[in-house]
């Protein structure tokens, strides 16, 4: 109840997609902080995009440019970003460079040059790029302790003056966690890219973050023309959504499976339709969204098999319109496949989708396209990844219709290729069975979470009006090993 | 000759009408280009350092000779400030071409564009110069052949 007699600290916008949400709000002003990686791993370009958010001319940002990248380069190369506006540039963001004091002077020299051009124009955001430099190229040899006292006084200095600071540095992750100069810092941020075959996984990392709680853990970015963009585990949804889960049944547009179904797939639920290739996951899919599109839900189709175009022309072969809606905004399409994709970026994707449209129908085609389009290192987690995405997904109060590639066998009846049935509310199977030297399709429902449905095995077709449901399979033993076997068949081998 | 470089060469152009009418450059040869490079080293110093702004400086002198032989008589110092080589210049037999110093400012003025871009360049000569009104040095495009 005192909370009023406490000093609140203010958060600051980072203008990085994403990063505010993971560092707990944005970035607490005044504070200092080290922005530390690998080369290349956009260290430079995140304090642009801070200093670019916050510069005033009234509280401008001062970037002080120390033996790194020459300074006109790096203009250069960060005019290509959207958020680098030139109007800011002179007027409340300044450049400055530091090379010919810290080859002539010692660490001393750097800081009183440093306090110099703070003092003489006030800023909101100082940065020091790269801050490890001075102490490798000043004049007088810098001893670690030396290299701490003089962040130390820089810190004081610059928090006297109501700056938020970033030094930038280039380290390895093993330096990172030995260095006592981080002690300093009241925040951390660790970028690091990786190669793994041909791609290149970027992460980052808040170490540390002091008055406030952060998100901890890796969270994927990337650099785009827009500069970084972050895509947080959290997926922001920290707020619950208000949804009433299986309040209600949503049409799949097969009414015979609606019934088996017990009136249709509830709410809110993840359904994983599971079969072999051929089987007519995708047009359940499909058909799934059309059948909102004809109740007046909108639908989000992630697909990673064909691209947008294909799937249109596909669906109009059936009778589908999914061209007119795309135009009205009431289907997205998005066709997701780079090769180094992480599952959190593709979650990000499919939420912001989501949430434009007011989709009511998910569909994502298939969950094998997704695992081949994620980059190898994202692979080995993927088990744990589609947890996570789910369990996102499904708090948007989206109902989910993930299809999974089942490679049949003659012998079981798996269930799926993952072992992620767990994952789903309901799961939905189609095979192929074996019957007078014809191979024909059944499906059944295996399993639908809190709620009654049909165990029956069904046969179906697919034709030109899409799936059609026929009925049960009767007379026939096996018929889930594919090669089911007459009832008066067995009946001459009992006797 | 594009539209940048016309732009940049009217620049040029303005800031050494302006010196010299304000009457703060001396009588020597290219008093008025050594003038303005001085104001322009002490801004551009900061930005990219002195090693930056020398060589920027180095490789438009380099540039402008291939155009204009008599800025042989100039000389770059350590420190990155333009000066007269005063003996080179009382035993050349070079004449003085009107146009030099506008040559090395073109240059100077192109390479800056070229990496920093045309909005950046103005606005950086616009805090040493805030009495030019550069933006007066645009060509209607019907003016460039």
């Amino acid at each position: 109840m005192n909370d009023h007699k406490k000093v609140m600290i203010r958060k600051l916008p980072t203008g990085v997609a994403g990063l505010d949400e993971i560092l707990g709000g944005g970035l607490p002003e005044f504070s200092f902080n080290i922005i530390a990686g690998t080369p290349g791993g956009g260290k430079t370009t995140l304090a642009h995009q801070i200093m670019f958010a916050n510069a005033t001319p009234e509280r401008p940002a001062i970037f002080f440019t120390v033996m790194g990248e020459p300074a006109v380069k790096m203009l250069l190369y960060q005019q290509q970003y959207s958020f680098f506006d030139v109007d800011k540039i002179t007027n409340s963001i300044h450049f400055i460079n530091l090379s010919q004091v810290i080859l002539g002077k010692d660490l001393n020299g750097a800081l009183e040059e440093i306090v110099k051009e703070v003092e003489a124009l006030n800023p909101g955001i100082v940065v020091v790029d790269s801050f490890r430099a001075m102490s490798r190229k000043s004049q007088i040899p810098t001893s670690e302790m030396e290299m701490q006292g003089f962040i130390q006084q820089l810190a004081h200095q610059l928090t006297t003056w109501e700056a938020t600071t970033f030094l930038i540095g280039q380290y390895s992750e093993k330096e990172v966690r030995d260095n006592p100069i981080f002690t300093v810092a009241d925040g951390l941020f660790w970028l690091s890219q990786k190669v793994e075959r041909n791609s290149i996984i970027r992460k980052l990392q808040i170490v540390k973050l002091r008055g406030q709680a952060s998100v901890p853990g890796l969270h994927t970015f990337r650099i785009t023309d827009a500069g970084l963009e972050t895509f947080p585990r959290t997926y922001g949804l920290n707020i619950e959504n208000e949804v009433n889960f299986g309040s209600e049944r949503l049409r799949t547009g097969i009414a015979e499976l609606d019934a088996m179904l017990g009136g249709g797939i509830p709410t809110g639920d993840s359904v994983i339709i599971a079969g072999p290739s051929g089987s007519g996951k995708s047009l359940f899919g499909s058909n799934f969204i059309a059948e909102g599109l004809r109740l007046g839900e909108p639908a989000v189709a992630a697909i990673f098999e064909e691209r947008p175009k294909s799937y249109i022309k596909r669906a109009e072969s059936l009778g589908m319109d999914f061209a007119g809606p795309v135009e009205k905004g009431l289907i997205r399409i998005l066709y997701l496949r780079p090769l180094d994709l992480s599952v959190d970026e593709t979650v990000h994707e499919i939420i912001h989708a989501v949430k434009s449209i007011g989709a009511k129908r998910l569909v994502i085609d298939s969950l094998a396209g997704l695992e081949m389009a994620l980059a190898p290192g994202f692979r080995r987690d993927f088990r744990e990844s589609l947890y996570r995405m789910i369990a996102a997904l499904t708090r948007l109060g989206v109902t989910i219709v993930s299809t999974v590639e089942v490679q049949e066998n003659f012998k079981e009846f798996s269930l799926t290729s993952y072992a992620i049935s767990f994952l789903a509310d309901d799961l939905i199977r189609f095979r192929y069975v074996s019957i007078n030297g014809e191979m024909r399709k059944l499906m059944t429902v295996i399993k639908m979470r809190a709620s009654r449905h049909s165990t029956e095995l069904r046969e179906y077709e697919i034709t030109e009006k899409g799936i059609e449901v026929g009925k049960r399979l009767k007379g026939f033993s096996g018929l889930t090993s594919g090669i089911p076997a007459t009832d008066s068949e067995l009946k001459d081998l009992d006797n | 000759m594009s539209l940048t470089s016309v732009v940049i060469k009217n620049i040029g152009q303005q800031l050494i009408a302006y010196e010299s009418a304000n009457g703060s450059v001396g009588s020597q040869p290219f008093a008025d280009v050594i003038t303005i490079f001085g104001k322009l080293q002490k801004i551009l110093s900061k930005l990219a350092g002195i090693s930056g702004y020398n060589s920027l400086l180095r490789r438009s002198l380099m540039m402008g000779k291939t155009k204009a032989k008599s800025l042989e008589m100039i000389q770059i110092r350590s420190d990155g400030a333009l000066e007269l080589n005063v003996a080179h210049a009382a035993n050349s037999h070079l004449l003085l071409e009107e146009s030099a110093g506008d040559i090395l400012l073109t240059q100077f003025l192109g390479l800056l564009v070229t990496f920093i871009g045309e909005t950046l360049t103005v606005n950086l000569l616009r805090d040493v110069w805030p009495n030019v009104p550069f933006e007066k040095a645009n060509v209607p495009s019907r003016d460039i052949g």
